[in-house]
């Protein structure tokens, strides 16, 4: 999983602690992934891929003060060659139309994380 | 014991904002009579869509987690991944404990016999256990007396109110304790914004959310419900009315010691 034979740098979003350890652990344990940032809402998401310029940002959506469908908005419009996964333990209809309308995909939070791993993979070789 | 805390007592749930989308901001129903069969589905997908959310995080880490422990060094285990295991199990007992006991299901309510409680220093107590030592926004006590209590249910019903008053109240927040014949009250005005009065009436309910609590952050809405079944169960009551000059006052009564 590179990009150009280089690691896939990844940033990662979530205001909820734990998710982010276990993003960390998750894809730290892929090989040629890196986790380059740790994000705890949105605004500290996109100051980070604007900063780092990551191969991808891991999003989760339901976030204080910035939330994540406002990060993704900004990052589309700011740094539009970060690929987006957006990564939320809620997806009714609303979230869903709204990803598939902005054209990114969309992960349930699990502990098993091959489908992050697979939508990482996708929107790095889209980018 | 717990009116409309069942799901089979849901058709007398409403949801505040009813136009919500049902997966961008869980929680909030409110109760009102005469929902129609849609309403009624609407709000059972709505209870479960609150329940799922807060279900989603603690699972998902103890998941995530066990599956790294093969990989993971033996300091990483100790100083990250065995206190967040811990942390996480603990906050699926909380939310197992908090569903059953808001929702009077009388198997998950404390088996422990009754003895006399002082509440002033379990006050004290247990807001040190919620904020720490030597915090300036410690409640002022005034009064004591005994109520006669399973220790653990008096504990949680004044981590509950002190909780509630400490996310959605301004300090100072003041706890006046008395004997009133045969019963304990304990008084706890949080001062705040002048709050709806319908949302007070509201406020002992399951899932219930109000305005405020809802913009200040996640939560399931169970925590005064929690302590109104427990004081219940102990044989005394819970209820919230408006405080003079805005905020909540909510009232604790026990059988006297």
């Amino acid at each position: 999983m590179t990009v150009n034979g280089t690691p896939l740098r990844v940033v990662v979003a979530d205001d909820e602690d734990d998710i982010r350890l276990v993003l960390s652990l998750q894809l730290g344990a892929v090989a040629d992934v890196v986790v380059v940032g740790d994000a705890r809402d949105g605004a500290q998401a996109v100051e980070q891929c604007l900063t780092l310029r990551p191969d991808a940002v891991v999003m989760d959506l339901l976030m204080p003060s910035v939330s994540g469908f406002e990060a993704i908005a900004r990052l589309k419009e700011e740094a539009p060659e970060v690929g987006i996964v957006a990564y939320t333990g809620v997806a009714g209809e609303f979230v869903r139309d709204e990803m598939a309308r902005l054209g990114v995909p969309l992960v349930l939070k699990s502990g098993d994380p091959e489908a992050l791993v697979m939508a990482l993979r996708a929107v790095a070789a889209r980018a | 014991m717990c009116p409309g805390c069942n799901l089979e007592n849901l058709n007398t749930l409403r949801t505040v904002t009813s136009n919500e989308p049902e997966d961008e901001a869980p929680a909030a129903p409110t109760f009102s009579p005469g929902l129609s069969a849609t309403e009624l589905d609407a709000v059972r997908r709505r209870v479960l869509n609150v329940i799922g959310h807060e279900l989603r995080t603690p699972v998902t880490t103890i998941h995530g987690l066990s599956r790294a422990l093969a990989d993971a060094d033996a300091t990483q285990v100790r100083d990250e991944i065995a206190p967040a295991l811990q942390r996480n199990a603990a906050r699926l007992e909380r939310l197992l404990d908090d569903l059953l006991v808001a929702s009077g299901i009388s198997t998950a309510l404390p088996v422990e016999p009754s003895t006399p409680v002082a509440l002033a220093p379990l006050v004290d107590a247990v807001w040190v256990s919620v904020s720490g030592t030597g915090d300036p926004d410690a409640p002022t006590v005034t009064g004591d007396a005994e109520a006669l209590a399973a220790p653990g249910a008096a504990r949680l019903i004044v981590e509950r109110i002190l909780d509630n008053a400490a996310r959605y109240g301004e300090p100072p927040l003041t706890v006046a304790i008395e004997r009133d014949g045969d019963r304990v009250v304990m008084t706890a005005d949080s001062p705040g914004p002048e709050i709806h009065p319908e949302e007070v009436a509201l406020a002992t309910e399951p899932f219930f959310r109000g305005e405020r609590a809802v913009m200040t952050g996640p939560g399931i809405g169970l925590g005064l419900a929690v302590a109104r079944s427990l004081a219940e169960h102990q044989g005394g009551s819970l209820r919230v009315d408006p405080r003079p000059g805005g905020g909540l006052r909510t009232v604790l009564e026990l059988p006297a010691r």
